[in-house]
Parts: C-alpha cells; structure tokens; sequence
C-alpha cells in the first residue's frame, strides 16, 4: 500500500471509534509510509534521522522509535523542513508567537486536504454532523491582514468548515490589537438566540474570556443560546494562567455566561507544527488523540518515554504531514497520558496538558536581552521574598554580617534585621565615608589587597567559588593591580585621589579626584562575585557604598566583604590600616523588586547608581527618580562572540592554545556572563576547517570540565539543552557530553548569531570572511574574541567598534573583567573632578 | 619603555639629565604641587647648603626629609616614611649620595606600595609599576654610585646584614640633575671612595659577561676621564668644572654599571656593608684583585689590553698600574682595614659567610670568570 493508500485509509476510520488493534497496526503502517516519504524527499530530515540511527532499511517498528523533531527545529530551520519542491508550496504557516520566534510550516495540496479532512473528521465527532452557526471572536478575515493573523486564521479557517453562517465579532483598533466590537456580538447573539437553531460560539481562550465572558459577566449580563449550542475554544491557557483562571473556573464562567452545560464547552487542543491534527476535550475531561494521531509521554532530560500516568514532555505523532516532516513533534508541552482503550464511547490515547516545560524557548527570541541574566533558581540559592512594600532588610553592615554561613545556604529574609529607613541608612554610611579620608589610595588599595588574599585561604567560606571566579577575583583585587586599574582611569594618576595633583606638565593648572559620595549598587546574579569588581573601585575612590543583593548568590558579597572585618595591615610607615574602617561605610540590603518604596529611596539617595543586570532591570532603575548630577554606570544586558580568522588555524602550539582559549572562554561562568561567547565564527581557508576547529573544541570543551568544574543543569536547562542537540542534528554536526555538562554545535545554514542557550553550548559558524561577520555587530555586542591578525585585525576591530561593540580580547581571555567594561572607566564616573589654578 | 624579553644591548636612563654648576635650579620646572625633598643628613645641617637648595626648588608646598646616615634599612626608612606618606607629595627629589638617593627610592616604592612584599620586589623586574601618586628625580653630591641613572636600589637586609637590592628600570629617575655645587662639601676621602666605585663601575662592567658596544665606548671614556681628573678634583674640590667632568665620568659609569653589570669586585663589596666599610672605599679596594684575577682569563686580558690602547697606555699591566697609582694619590692606597678601621680579623673570621653572599651576588654572576670561595678569601686576605 502507497503512504497516499494508507494515509487515506486511516482518514476513513471512525475518529473516536476504531478498535485498539485496528487503529495501532493501520496507524503504525501509515507513519512508516509518511517517514519514509520525508526521508526521500527531505535531506536534512534524513541526516537527522540517520544520526538517530534510522534510514529507509531500518524502519523503526514501535512508535517511540520514530525519529521525532522538537518544535524549536520550526522556529530556526523551517527553511529545510520542505519534503516537497517550493513550487508546491500552496502555504505557508506561521504561529502566533506570543513571545519570540515563530514556528513555520510550509503546506502543499496534499497535507492541506489532510489537514481539512482530519479537521472535519473530529469537528463532526464533537459537535455532529450537521452545519451550524458560528459566531466566532475574532476579526473578519476579509479586508483584515491575513499576513498579520498567521496561522490563527488557518486554525479558524479549519473549523468554519462546518458552519452554515459566521459572523465575527471583533476588529481591530489603530494599533492592531484585537477589540470586541459589542455592537457585533450582541447582533450576532440575538440572531441566533431569535434562529433557536444550536450554534458554536467560537474563539481562542483567552480572548473568549478575557473580552467576552468576563465583561459579561462583570456587567451582570448573560446570554442564553439555544440549546444544544457549543462554546469551542483553541490556543491554550498559558495566559490565563498568568492571571489564575483555571479550567474550573474558566467552565463555570463560561458556562454562567451563556448558559451552556459544562459538557458543551470544548476545549481542543493542538499546534501549528501538526496543524489540522486537534484534540478535543473526550466526556471524562481529558484530551483524546483521534485515529490519526498518537501521544507519547518522554522524559524531559533523557527523552526516554515514560509509562502512562508519569508527566513529562509530549509528542504527537501523525502521518498527515506532506510537505514537511513533522510527523513525529517534541513539544514544549509538559502533560500526562491518562488512559487508553474506550470509555464513555471514545476509544484513542487520553491525555491531559499541566503546563508549559519551564524555560521552553531557548532565548534567542525577541526577549532574549531581558532575560539573558537570569539563572535556573536551581543553580543558586533564592531568598524569599518581604512581606511588602518599603521591606528592605539589612543583610551586611559594619557591625555584623546577618548571613554569614555556606555561600549557598538559603536566606531566610524574616530573620534578618529590618531597614527602617533606607535614607537615614545612607546618611550613616556617608558619615562614615570620613573615615576613607585618613587613608591613602594605595593604602586604601592594601587592605583591599590583604582582604583579597582571605578570600581563597583554606578554610575559607568562599574556597569553593574558585573556579566560580574567585581566582580572578583575587588576582584582579590584588593591590597592585587595583593601582594599574585606578592609574589607567584616572588620567593615569591614582595620585589624583589623594590631592590635587598638577596636569599637562605644568603646576598652574591641578586636578583632585573626589569622590561622589555614596554608590549605590544593584546587583545581578549571573555571576557570583561581580559586585566586588565594581566596590573595590568605588572603596579606592573613597566613596560610601549601598548595595541591593540579587536574590541569588546572595550571601556571596556579604562573604567577601568579611575579610575585612579585624583585619590590620601594618605598612612600613609604622601605620595600622583597618579593614574596619572600610567597613563603616558599606552596608549590603536586600529587597523585592515589587519593592518600589525601597528602591525609589535607594535611587533617591544615589550619587552614583550602578546596576548590573537584564534590561527589565535597567529600565526598571532608569525609571526611579534620582538627584540632580547623580551619575548613572549600568552594565546592561549585553551579548558576545568570537571571530577566528584563517590565520590562527595553521598548525603549532599557538593554534592548540587557541582552541584551548575558545573552550575557556565558553566554560568559565557556564556562559552566564555578558563576555561568554555563544558563537564562533570560524573562517574557512585554514589548515583547519571550521568543522575540524568545532571537532577539536569539543575535545577542549571535555578538558575544560576538569579545569573548571560546573554546577549540575536544573532539568529545565537539561531539557532545553536536549531540545537544542536534537535541533542542531538538523543542521549539522553535533559534540557533547554524556550529559549536559557541555556541547558544540557545528551549522553551516545559517550565518546568524546562535541564540544564547547558556550552559556551554557553544556554536561554530562557518564563514567566507571574517569581515562577513560585522553586520551583526550593533551595540547589544560587548566583546568580540579575536584571533585575527594583522590589517585585518585593527580593521575588524575598527569596524566592529564602530558598529558597537566594546571589547576584543584575546581568545581565552573574554571573560576576564577589564577596565575599560561596557566602554567607560567605572572608577573615572565614581569621582567628580575639581580643578584649582589656571586655565592655562 | 619597550617591554623587551631578549637582552638586547640598550640605553635606558633617568628620563631627563641636566647637568651644570646651578642646575639644580632647573628643578624649578617641576610640575609639582607637593614637593619632597629627601636629602642626607650632613646636606640638611648644612645651612648654606639648604638656602642653595631652597632657593632651586619651587613648588606648592614642600617638606624636607632628612635621610637616615649610612646604608639604607627598612627599619631606619620607617620614620622617613611616617613623616612622607601623610605628607602625599607628587614628587619626590632625593639629594646626597648613592645611599641617599637609593634609600629615597626605597621610600617611593613603599609609598605607592605600602603592602609591598619584599621578597616579590627582590626579584628581578618584580616590582610594580611607579608613578601612579609620585615622580622621583635624583640629585647625586658625590661622583660615583650612579644611582641617578641605575635601574636598582640598595639596601641592607638587618635580619641577615646582607645587601640586598630591588632591580626594576621603574626606579630610574624622571630626572637626574648634576650640579657640581652641591659637591663641594663633600669631604676628600668620600670623593675619592665615590670616584674609585665610579672607575670600578667602569672597569669592572667592561669586561661582565653582557656584551654592550655602547655601554663599552661610555666605560672607555669614564675611565679616561676618571684616570686623568679624579686625583685632581680630590687635590682642587673648589674646582667646580673639574668635578663637573667627574660627576659626567661617574654618570657614564654609572650608565656601564646599569647596563652591563660590575663583576668580582663588587660582589665582595657589596659584603663589606655589614661591617660598616662604606661601599665605595670598599669597591675601590676590591678592583685591583677582581682586574688580576679576571686578566688570567685571555679574552680578559686581551680586552683590558685593548682598553689600554685607547687609553694610550702600554697594555693591560700599566692599566692596572696605573689605577694603583690613582689609588695612592688620592689617599687609598692602604689596606682597607685602614682605611675603614675596622678589625681585619673581626672580618676574616667571617669570610665564609662573606664569601657565600659574595657568590650568590648579581656581580658574581656577571664576572667573566667563575670563581670559588678560595678565591673570595684570598682576595680578601690581601685587600684587609
């Protein structure tokens, strides 16, 4: 039998009523027929499904043996997932995409007709087989932007198919968002209430309650069909979960609203990867797969399936699809098989939806920015949050360290002291900046120093953080580094701190570099020991420091700043210099982010205010009120690279200290810094090929593990980090761990940067010319790692600066902080400079 | 300054060098707010002396620091620093002799450095960088140590006595200023003392196993000229131009010193310091030995012979003749015992010690010659 007979064949059974055996040993013939299609007629499909260990000889014969592709493969390389020639295109949909990048599907005449018939098949199981009308919650396709409702009109499209009448009852206002136009509705209600004639009431969930039932019911309205009417809704629940309607509540309300028995409101369940395929709520509740589709339930680490009853991730299997080989999906979907043979009549797999698997799109999407510092809540501890606004707690002081103990232990905010005024806080602390004055920077820059040397001393609570940074921690808090790192931002002269100091090789005119006053600091918790980075400059520059922990690592920076409690350094001027005295002026708070009273007094009292983080929390600074002159030093959400150019892959040592260098940069941080490359862009032309680069990254990525070793993956990022090797099967070639510990990704299709995904994954690039690369250089790139020389090495560098981006290191050296960071001297913006004598 | 790897032959010097009866008073230029002047303590009881260094120096405010007598300790550096780091100068100018100006440099290193580890900055090119708080210009009143133009400071370790130094092109002078005026108190005995570790300096350096062409036609030319006006400058002190020539030989020689390192003699020199043997009387004793020894060698020899050509003198023997003749007129020609008064024997009692501190010497080191500690005790035998 052809895939065309077989395929058909199946389409011919009762929807809900095929016997077990039937409907197993048909559907199981007609996927072989469908898989085998799609590896004749899509390539990149079959080096996917050959790596798999699956080819046209070896024809899997159990369903969970079919090579299945995660719906991100949709989102990034729709482009060769076409099992048919673009000139049978007829279609092409794409998802609605609330968030990030949308799914693509290319349809062709067969998988359309498919599509139509499987569609109807279920449609008239649910509702019967005659034609009703529908009023339906959406715009009018006709004269709207089809482009703009993407696959939302298909969807809708597909179910219209059985109307005998459709009025649409929204519009859409100025900005393309989508209105209920009351007028509309009520016409259309009172039509059908005036026909007696049953009819759908039609929509997506959230729009069907949010700007229909809601307002409704809130108005004290209701509207009664007539009986035998349905309530049909698609498009999941996500957002209304967001707002804490569950099904319950959403089915009485629904069901108070119309007057419509909870058993006719039908919830159906499907995506555009498989579209067409829809799965309607069964009588007992939960989703049920029609004849020509079957879930599996698999493991979200291991993807191993998983006996019925046990949650995991979802995947549907249908032989429909033509035109692509989505014929076996991995979706994001996180969801439970709940029965199988018949009950209440209907025979096929039962199966519920919980949710959505967390983290489920790698953020490479729209959004990527905003969240490209937060952390598995797993991998850090999390403190709690307060009680309520104006709830800021004091974590460190002067006088005490509130969480000292493990690095990682949880915090329990309740019992820590309560803040109960931040502004008289800061006054304090800008008291006890006088204490600053009596020392010099370099001596300033010694107790610094000897705190650093506590830092990594055996015994010490933040010894485990070694490879977590504080090696480098230590090393760049070193005091004669700290007085390199000062000379070089203040015009060369840490002298400046100390008094006025003459400039321009003349005594009439003299600089002072004073400080600001207090810096207040919010900090972010990508990286455990960032903070000090920038408080060891603000210490030297002698101002008063306020810090907000982040609600991870944060008993990190209170750790640190330990060190200097007790602690004297004797100089060989017979002077004691105090740690304590550094201490006076420094307190570390924690606070919600809901906390706007606390954080508008913090940012009030600011002479400086310096933030690490994502955008969200950027903005969210940059919206506080703040003093006139106060001086603003944000380190954004930024992203980086790496560029490798022909003539750093010729054989030798440097060449293997290269790729070396490139393992470094991608492990250090588990890639959670703004300088931890994502992508590298290899050029090709060497003595090694981009592939032979990414085959030997993959042996230093293994090495690098030893050197740095990392925190285990939460099963989110396990998840997704799968998701993501099954996804790059596609695309080319793939290394990694027997784990999740690292990967390399080798794509030749695409010249973009990969989306970050965190966890050393790493992606190699191919690329004609490394000068291809610099149109994707704007101002979101930080650091570009550089293994070119040369010309073209202050060329491309020139270039890239233009275009943005900040820093080029040395590969091996991305992750290493520097000042200049973000393109200023955070030091040079801690300190006001005040002249005496001249002009000249 | 290139950041070079190789040992390539180049001239690194003080930033700038002014030289000249009155050029002290260039110093006026300095763009100096807070001016330090660290200077020996026979300069700062000097009052005629001090109105000449006032009257040189311009500047915001300034603070004179008297320097603690003999060779510097860490221990005898703590009230300098006491008083110079809460005084912040952005300047530092140190005036006396070698002692002096080493022992100012020591007190800028620990300005900018107050948690300097000692042994990390005891290693070669282990001090980091100056200049960040205070610039530093060197003012020499004796012709001979060479520390306005040296790469190193001195010091003596009081834990083991022995002489220690920090070695770091960061301590040469952003200025050397060479005013013979501030000479003429010098007394004779320590201008013939500072003038032999000058001829020493020049002697000694070229023959070390560094070659340097450049440095070797600077060593020509200090010895001739040390050779031809030292005994004079030490007979006419009031001679302003004489000892002018002396202090631009001791400069050169001090450039030889710097660039290709001193052998033997100097590493036994370097010992005397813990007896109290100041270093110049004690370098001067030791440059006769080290030459004989050293001229067994035949490309010694050959190259002190060719030394002797250019200086219109026979061979390498009426070389050596003639810097024993040198020594005589200008007072040095008894034993160094003598000369220093201290007890010979007190001395020799520890000449293993000496000797083992003498082998582990930079100088040592650069001898052309290796040699042993029975060589080490001869010499002394012969020179105390």
């Amino acid at each position: 039998m052809s895939a065309e007979e077989s395929i058909d064949a199946l389409l011919k059974l009762p929807v809900f009523g095929t016997p077990a055996t039937q409907r197993e040993k048909q559907f199981l013939a007609a996927m072989q027929a469908a898989l085998t299609h799609h590896l004749e007629a899509c390539p990149a499909f079959a080096r996917y499904a050959v790596g798999r260990g699956t080819d046209a000889g070896k024809m899997p014969m159990r369903l969970e043996d079919f090579p299945y592709l995660p719906v991100q493969a949709f989102k990034e390389n729709a482009e060769l997932l076409r099992s048919v020639a673009e000139s049978e295109v007829r279609s092409v949909l794409k998802s609605s995409a609330t968030r990030g990048v949308p799914s693509v599907v290319a349809v062709d005449k067969v998988t359309a007709k498919r599509q139509v018939r499987a569609l109807a098949a279920v449609l008239e199981a649910v509702f019967g087989g005659k034609r009703r009308p529908f009023i339906v919650l959406d715009v009018d396709p006709q004269g709207a932007d089809r482009a703009a409702m993407g696959a939302r009109n298909a969807a809708v499209r597909g179910f219209l198919n059985l109307a005998s009448e459709v009025r649409y009852v929204m519009k859409a206002d100025a900005s393309g968002a989508l209105v209920l136009d009351e007028g509309l509705l009520a016409e259309a209600l009172a039509a059908v209430s005036e026909s007696a004639e049953p009819a759908v009431i039609f929509g997506f969930t959230y729009v069907l309650y949010a700007h229909v039932v809601e307002p409704l019911l809130a108005s004290g309205g209701q509207v009664v069909l007539p009986a035998g009417s349905f309530v049909a809704h698609i498009g999941g629940w996500k957002k209304l979960a967001d707002r804490a309607v569950d099904s319950a509540k959403f089915g009485a309300d629904v069901s108070r609203a119309f007057g419509v028995d909870a058993a006719r409101i039908v919830d159906f369940y499907g995506f555009t990867e498989q579209m067409g395929i829809t799965y309607p709520d069964a009588p007992g509740g939960d989703k049920c797969c029609p004849v020509f589709a079957e879930v599996i339930v698999r493991d979200p680490v291991t993807h191993a399936p998983l006996p019925d009853g046990e949650e995991g991730l979802l995947e549907f299997l249908t032989p429909l699809p033509h035109s692509y080989p989505g014929i076996a999906v991995l979706t994001d979907d996180m969801g439970v098989v709940t029965g199988r043979g018949e009950a209440d009549g209907w025979s096929g797999t039962r199966f519920r939806v919980t949710g959505r698997a967390k983290r489920a799109e790698a953020r490479g999407c729209g959004d990527i920015m905003g969240e490209k510092v937060a952390r598995p809540a797993s991998l850090a501890a999390r403190v709690m949050r307060p009680a309520g606004p104006g709830e800021a707690r004091l974590l460190f002081s002067g006088e005490a360290n509130h969480v000292a103990g493990p690095w990682q232990a949880p915090v329990e905010l309740a019992d820590l002291p309560k803040v109960d005024n931040l502004s008289a806080l800061a006054g304090q602390l800008r008291e006890a900046r006088a204490r600053l004055d009596a020392y010099s920077v370099d001596e300033l820059g010694a107790l610094i120093g000897a705190a650093a040397a506590r830092w990594g001393a055996p015994g010490s609570p933040l010894a485990a953080l070694r490879q977590q940074g504080l090696q480098f921690l230590t090393s760049w808090c070193r005091s004669d580094a700290l007085r390199r790192t000062a000379d070089n931002a203040l015009h060369g002269a840490r002298g400046h701190l100390d008094g006025f100091r003459p400039v321009g090789g003349s005594a009439r005119t003299m600089l002072l570099a004073r400080p600001r006053g207090l810096v207040c600091h919010w900090l972010s918790g990508n990286v455990p020991l960032l903070a000090m980075l920038t408080l060891a400059q603000s210490i030297l520059s002698r101002n008063a420091n306020l810090l907000k922990a982040a609600s991870q690592f944060t008993r990190t920076l209170p750790l640190l700043l330990d060190a200097f409690r007790g602690l004297e350094v004797k100089t060989p001027a017979g002077r004691v210099l105090r740690g304590d005295d550094v201490l006076a002026s420094i307190a570390v708070v924690y606070f919600s982010r809901d906390d706007e009273a606390s954080a508008l007094a913090m940012s009030s009292e600011a002479d400086v205010r310096l933030a690490w983080g994502g955008r969200e929390a950027m903005e969210s600074i940059l919206a506080l009120p703040r003093t006139l002159g106060c001086e603003d030093i944000l380190f954004g959400p930024k992203l980086s690279m790496m560029v490798v150019g022909r003539e750093a892959l010729a054989e030798g040592r440097a060449r293997q200290k290269l790729v070396r260098g490139a393992a470094t940069d991608a492990s250090v941080f588990d890639q959670y810094a703004c300088a931890s490359p994502h992508t590298i862009f290899v050029e090709r032309g060497g003595e090694w090929s981009p592939e032979a680069f990414a085959e030997q990254l993959a042996l230093e990525m293994e090495k690098a593990l030893a050197r740095i070793p990392k925190e285990p993956e939460d099963p989110a990022a396990a998840a997704q980090i799968k998701a993501l090797r099954l996804r790059a099967e596609l695309v080319g070639r793939v290394w990694h761990s027997d784990d999740g510990a690292w990967t390399v990704i080798y794509d030749e299709t695409s010249g973009g940067l990969a989306p970050p995904s965190y966890s050393r994954t790493i992606t190699v690039k191919p690329v004609e010319d490394a000068f291809a690369v610099l149109p994707l250089v704007s101002a979101d790139i930080q650091t570009v790692g550089l293994a070119l020389s040369g010309e073209r090495r202050l060329e491309f560098a020139r270039q890239a600066a233009l275009r943005g981006a900040e820093r080029f290191p040395d590969v091996g050296r991305m992750t290493f902080f520097d000042s200049p960071w973000d393109g200023l001297f955070p030091m040079e913006r801690m300190v006001k400079w005040v002249t005496l004598g001249g002009p000249v | 300054m290139l950041n070079l790897r190789l040992p390539l032959p180049r001239l690194l010097s003080a930033g700038e060098v002014l030289s000249g009866a009155g050029s002290l008073g260039a110093l006026k230029a300095l763009d100096a707010a807070r001016l330090a002047v660290l200077l020996s303590p026979t300069l700062a009881a000097d009052e005629e002396q001090m109105a000449y260094v006032k009257k040189s120096l311009r500047a915001e405010v300034m603070t004179f620091i008297p320097m603690p007598g003999g060779e510097p300790t860490l221990e005898k550096l703590q009230p300098v620093l006491a008083e110079l780091t809460p005084f912040r100068p952005d300047w530092i100018v140190a005036i006396g002799g070698g002692s002096v100006i080493d022992g100012a440099k020591l007190a800028w290193v620990f300005l900018e450095h107050p948690d300097a580890d000692l042994e990390r900055i005891c290693r070669p090119f282990g001090l980091p960088g100056l200049r960040g708080v205070a610039r530093f210009a060197a003012v020499p009143t004796t012709a001979g140590t060479g520390s306005e133009v040296s790469s190193s400071a001195l010091f003596l370790d009081e834990e083991t006595r022995a002489k220690r130094a920090i070695v770091s092109h960061e301590l040469l002078p952003d200025v050397a200023v060479l005013d013979p005026k501030l000479t003429l108190a010098v007394p004779p005995q320590a201008v013939a003392a500072a003038g032999m570790d000058a001829l020493a300096h020049a002697l000694e350096g070229y023959v070390s196993r560094f070659s340097h062409p450049l440095a070797d036609m600077q060593a020509e030319k200090a010895i001739a000229v040390l050779l031809d006006k030292l005994a004079a400058t030490w007979r006419q002190p009031e001679d302003t131009d004489t000892r002018l020539a002396v202090m631009h030989a001791a400069m050169l020689a001090g450039w030889v010193q710097n660039l290709k390192v001193p052998g033997m003699g100097h590493a036994i020199a370097h010992q005397m310091g813990a007896y109290g043997i100041g270093h110049g009387l004690a370098a001067g004793a030791f440059l006769i030995p080290a030459m004989r020894h050293n001229s067994e060698m035949p490309q010694v020899q050959a190259r002190y012979a060719k030394l002797a050509e250019e200086l219109k003198l026979r061979d390498d023997l009426e070389l050596i003749d003639t810097v024993m003749q040198l020594k005589a007129e200008i007072g040095l020609a008894d034993a160094l015992s003598k000369l220093a008064g201290v007890d010979r024997k007190q001395v020799l009692a520890e000449a293993e010690a000496i000797s083992a501190g003498a082998l582990e010497d930079i100088c040592a080191k650069a001898n052309p010659t290796a040699f042993g500690p029975e060589v080490v005790h001869r010499v002394l035998k012969e020179v105390l």
